[in-house]
């Protein structure tokens, strides 16, 4: 099963780096929102730490709709030409289909993440309170449970005629649990309020993204049949 | 005394509706092992969505697949790496090049060992040097055609092999070494096929099929080609 995801998981990673599409586009979305943010943020005349609190937050908000960026295409070129048929043609289970698509967009939100928060500590001048090790813990969750979630909404949206408008419907309910928790758990890191409480929140969000996970992996079957 | 041979696909009572459209209806079908078996029809017959039915890629509304002598469970994809499929849409990637694409699908079924060998195998004989590292989007509708007939019968041919239109955008070189691939094949092998040409369908299979509105109107057998013609003239 491991093998299987990782063939297909290089095959997309093949794939997109020969166009280099989504990728581009998710950087420059990234890149051209941080600009306009800390274009904004000299403007305003506040506190550090309230700075640093909007700062996260937008930080957040980019993120999301990067990886809504990111989730369009990532069953798009199955699909196209009636294309479906040659995944559904391999003698493997739609589970390792759902989860080379999730490994495949983790790979590609880690990667724009990075590249964010490089941006976002030049530009918007985050500065973190807490160590590397507990950032690293909230960037890896954070990141799953939010791809989880994306990936959930591109396979229900695998055979929708209009994508454009029923991925934002099923992403942004789906997502906004995490958002909020995301957002408070950010904000504790920049300002340093209480650990346990940024424990527990983390906690919640690895939940959301487990439960989520197992729902869509009983169901993956009956998702993507024609 | 000789035992019948025993079905390797069997279909009772398969129906299937797209929406409001029924695709199919009541078929009642046994093909067995060996058998060249061709589906014809008008188009909307019913003949591809038939093909998708027996390769597992479409679920039937109603009815019962059994193949290889088992009936067809929630565990399809066992039963998926004993069939080999050509349908009209492209299986290949269009950005890999052909290479990377045989590389992925032999990679998939689990039974190669050393896919870059087999690979090579087949480019050396079917010459296929000069366009095999080319974008397959770069390619003729030929030469996709070939190297999608390859694909199904790589690294060998199949129990159940399923062609939708294989001939179609084919040169008549080409046709002739599809037409000898299926009737070179062994006599365990098992072959399907959707098609428009009658002279090819008469002069391959063992049995022809001919489906009108969803359902299986006739069986003919090569010999009464003449019927076969009558239907549609």
């Amino acid at each position: 099963m491991i093998s299987d995801i990782l063939i297909l998981v290089r095959k997309d990673v093949l794939l997109e780096f020969r166009k280099r599409e989504t990728i581009y586009s998710m950087g420059l979305f990234t890149f051209s929102s941080i600009l306009i943010f800390s274009a904004l943020l000299n403007f305003i005349d506040a506190p550090l730490e309230t700075k640093n609190g909007i700062s996260i937050t937008c930080l957040l908000f980019i993120i999301t709709f990067s990886v809504m960026l990111g989730l369009t295409s990532i069953f798009s070129r199955e699909i196209k030409n009636n294309s479906i048929y040659r995944l559904l043609s391999l003698s493997i289970k739609p589970q390792v289909i759902f989860l080379s698509k999730f490994v495949y967009l983790f790979l590609m939100t880690g990667f724009i993440e990075i590249f964010a928060f490089i941006l976002a500590i030049i530009f918007l001048k985050i500065d973190f309170q807490v160590n590397i090790l507990v950032y690293f813990i909230f960037l890896t969750i954070g990141t799953l449970d939010l791809t989880i979630a994306g990936c959930i909404v591109a396979f229900l949206t695998l055979y929708a005629k209009s994508k454009s408008l029923a991925v934002p419907i099923l992403f942004f309910p789906l997502v906004l649990p995490s958002v909020l928790i995301e957002t408070q758990v950010s904000l504790n890191m920049v300002l340093m309020n209480d650990i346990n409480y940024m424990i527990t929140n983390l906690l919640i969000l690895f939940f959301h993204g487990v439960i989520i996970l197992a729902f869509v992996l009983l169901v993956a079957e009956e998702l993507i049949q024609d | 005394m000789n035992t019948p041979p025993r079905p390797v696909v069997r279909l009772t009572n398969i129906s299937k509706t797209y929406g409001f459209v029924q695709a199919l209806k009541n078929i009642n079908l046994d093909i067995n092992q060996g058998e060249i078996v061709g589906l014809v029809g008008n188009n909307g017959a019913g003949k591809s969505t038939l093909l998708k039915i027996i390769a597992l890629l479409v679920k039937p509304a109603e009815g019962i697949i059994e193949l290889f002598n088992r009936q067809v469970d929630d565990e399809i994809h066992s039963f998926k790496k004993n069939l080999g499929i050509l349908l009209n849409s492209p299986f290949f990637y269009e950005d890999l090049t052909g290479r990377e694409n045989f590389h992925f699908f032999l990679r998939m079924k689990k039974q190669v060992k050393h896919p870059q060998k087999v690979v090579q195998d087949i480019i050396d004989q079917y010459g296929l040097k000069l366009f095999i590292d080319r974008p397959y989007y770069e390619l003729s509708t030929g030469m996709m055609k070939k190297l999608e007939i390859l694909r199904t019968i790589s690294p060998d041919f199949p129990l159940l092999l399923l062609l939708d239109e294989p001939f179609s955008g084919l040169d008549t070189e080409n046709k002739k070494f599809l037409s000898n691939l299926i009737t070179n094949k062994g006599s365990k092998n098992t072959v399907i096929l959707c098609s428009h040409d009658f002279n090819i369908v008469n002069n391959l299979c063992s049995k022809i099929v001919l489906l009108e509105r969803g359902k299986i109107k006739k069986i003919f057998m090569p010999t009464e080609y003449n019927h076969l013609l009558a239907h549609f003239t």
